[in-house]
């Protein structure tokens, strides 16, 4: 199927808002007659693809990737040298690791007292049924259950939750109030969730969701504190994230919503799609991709930057990813997934920036060693807390 | 709009830096978009068309294209997004469908067009004066009301409704009339 310039022209036209009525005519006509070509138009008249795709151009630098690419003549590339510098650390690392293994060994055999199991992370979740009854969904391997509204609930792969309504959806029952499941994902825990109207969630550790069992009324209601990754279903219904300081509004899209108790700030990181951020005081920002939307909640300030949104989706991809984060973030962030404490000898050592990326199944131990190596710091586990030096 | 010519990629072959050059200045951008309709990840699709010029250059002289550089360039580019698709560590369904769903031809042909519209859209108006880009793009394509845009930028709307006049006009001369437009040799 390939497609005449005049149609690309006259969509380009109508877009610009320079088509005549005889134009918008010929689209229609053009439209109707193949179901390809109606997804195609939808594609080309999206708003958030157009509007992704012009700030791309907008902000792309060829210059800056040419000279990536094909070095100036003389000097060295900038690629050539990142990749010299990643096989460095990589030889380092396997040097450093065997080093560190036999003293670790050595000197087990001298202290006394034993250093603190780390736990292995992995999928791990609790679920409180509607009646108040909890399963836990860690020893679980599969189960079925019918909660309320004849929404069947299984879990089959034993790593996630899935909802789904019966076929004929006339729960649209208003006299009928919401009931709500919740899922609680612990410390070192990771468990996705398919909810009743398909939309996607990957929790992460340290993570409470509270949803409607089945999505009757007029919005699609959920409630969270900690961290979820969201691949929200197409409906006309709004699906709202509410958060301890706000809520996320969206239509149907793909985003990350970090909102631990204990941290500074909310952040809710966007990949697909078109999101309406509110802090509680009614203030709202909408969001475009690649962008994140950031709540203060010191200053209740609701702002938004461009962010690289691998760093804020990696973990449920199964990385950490970081881009010059500081230490202090870092070892948050792996305290939640691996379940430990942590303490700074130094205050300063804190504000160390690191980048990298860490795979979340390693070992706590190999993942430490990698940090040691490239952020000149020492790590030791002790019995109560994880101490860097 | 610019095509590569023949004696563009003999001198270019020959290893004329500054001819290829231009062949990035034209295409890079494009080639980035389009991937990233593939990937959904920016650095990656940053990465993959980089890699393609690098490999392009490289091999430059035993480059031997059938047809259109474009076609080529684009053709290779969705190579290489499929290939890094396939490659990825499937650990969660989502990759897998991802993948599935966009390995066919029909594919393909929508998203260089999808690319091929949204970059006309883009030059048409970055080619407009910098006074009209700004209101005439929040006004078109953010759908940002003539109202809320003059009391936003304090400007009178009787202004505001004149330079998107202005705006309309200069994009008519330049996409003109569809009749005239088909006399054009390329889109």
């Amino acid at each position: 199927m390939s497609i005449e310039p005049k149609i690309k022209l006259l969509i380009t036209r109508k877009i610009l808002g320079l088509g005549t009525q005889e134009e918008a005519l010929q689209i229609e006509k053009w439209r109707q007659e193949d179901k390809r070509h109606e997804a195609l138009f939808q594609n080309i008249a999206n708003q958030d693809r157009l509007t992704n795709d012009l700030e791309l151009y907008e902000k792309l630098d060829w210059e800056k990737a040419f000279s990536n690419v094909i070095p100036p003549v003389g000097s060295r590339s900038i690629r050539f040298q990142r990749r010299v510098m990643q096989w460095v650390a990589i030889f380092v690392f396997a040097v450093l690791t065997s080093v560190s293994i036999y003293i670790f060994t050595h000197l087990k055999a001298d202290k006394p007292h034993v250093a603190q199991h780390m736990v292995s992370p992995g999928s791990k979740a609790r679920l409180i049924k509607s009646d108040g009854s909890v399963l836990d969904l860690t020893s679980q391997a599969s189960f079925r259950f019918t909660e309320a509204a004849n929404v069947e609930v299984k879990n089959e792969t034993g790593d996630q939750i899935i909802y789904s309504a019966p076929s004929d959806t006339t729960n649209e029952d208003k006299g009928m109030e919401a009931v709500y499941n919740t899922l609680e994902v612990p410390r070192s825990g990771e468990f996705k969730l398919i909810l009743a109207d398909g939309t996607k969630v990957w929790l992460n550790s340290q993570t409470i969701l509270k949803y409607p069992v089945a999505f009757t009324g007029g919005m699609r209601d959920v409630y969270l504190t900690g961290e979820a990754y969201f691949e929200v279903a197409k409906a006309p219904k709004p699906f709202i994230v509410n958060t301890p300081e706000g809520a996320v509004q969206v239509l149907g899209t793909q985003f990350n919503v970090k909102a631990y108790l204990e941290e500074h700030a909310e952040a809710i990181t966007l990949e697909e799609g078109k999101v309406r951020v509110s802090v509680n005081k009614g203030l709202f920002l909408d969001i475009t991709p690649g962008y994140q939307a950031y709540i203060d909640k010191a200053t209740r300030q609701l702002s938004t930057r461009a962010v690289n949104t691998s760093c804020y989706t990696g973990w449920r991809e199964g990385v950490f990813r970081f881009d010059g984060e500081t230490l202090e973030g870092v070892m948050n962030a792996l305290a939640r997934w691996y379940d430990f404490r942590f303490q700074f000898e130094q205050a300063s050592t804190q504000n160390l920036h690191f980048s990298g990326t860490l795979k979340r199944y390693d070992s706590a131990e190999k993942v430490f060693d990698m940090i040691e190596q490239t952020a000149n710091v020492k790590i030791s586990i002790e019995d109560e807390y994880i101490v860097i030096k | 709009m610019q095509t590569i010519t023949a004696n563009q990629i003999k001198l270019m072959k020959e290893g004329d830096r500054t001819i290829y050059q231009d062949v990035f200045r034209l295409y890079y951008s494009r080639l980035v978009v389009f991937a990233n309709k593939y990937t959904a990840d920016l650095m990656v699709a940053e990465d993959l068309v980089g890699d393609l010029f690098k490999h392009i250059w490289e091999k430059r002289k035993s480059l031997n294209i059938e047809g259109s550089f474009e076609s080529f360039l684009f053709t290779s580019t969705k190579n290489k997004c499929l290939n890094y698709l396939r490659g990825l560590k499937v650990k969660d369904k989502a990759h897998q469908e991802l993948f599935l769903e966009q390995e066919d031809d029909l594919t393909f042909q929508n998203y260089l067009v999808e690319e091929e519209v949204h970059h006309k859209i883009w030059q048409a108006i970055r080619n407009l004066p910098e006074d009209l880009q700004r209101i005439f793009e929040l006004n078109t394509i953010h759908q940002v009301k003539l109202p809320e845009i003059a009391e936003d930028l304090g400007i009178s709307i009787n202004t505001i409704k004149s330079q998107k006049k202005r705006a309309l006009k200069l994009l008519r001369e330049e996409l003109g009339d569809v009749i005239y437009s088909i006399l054009l040799v390329s889109f």
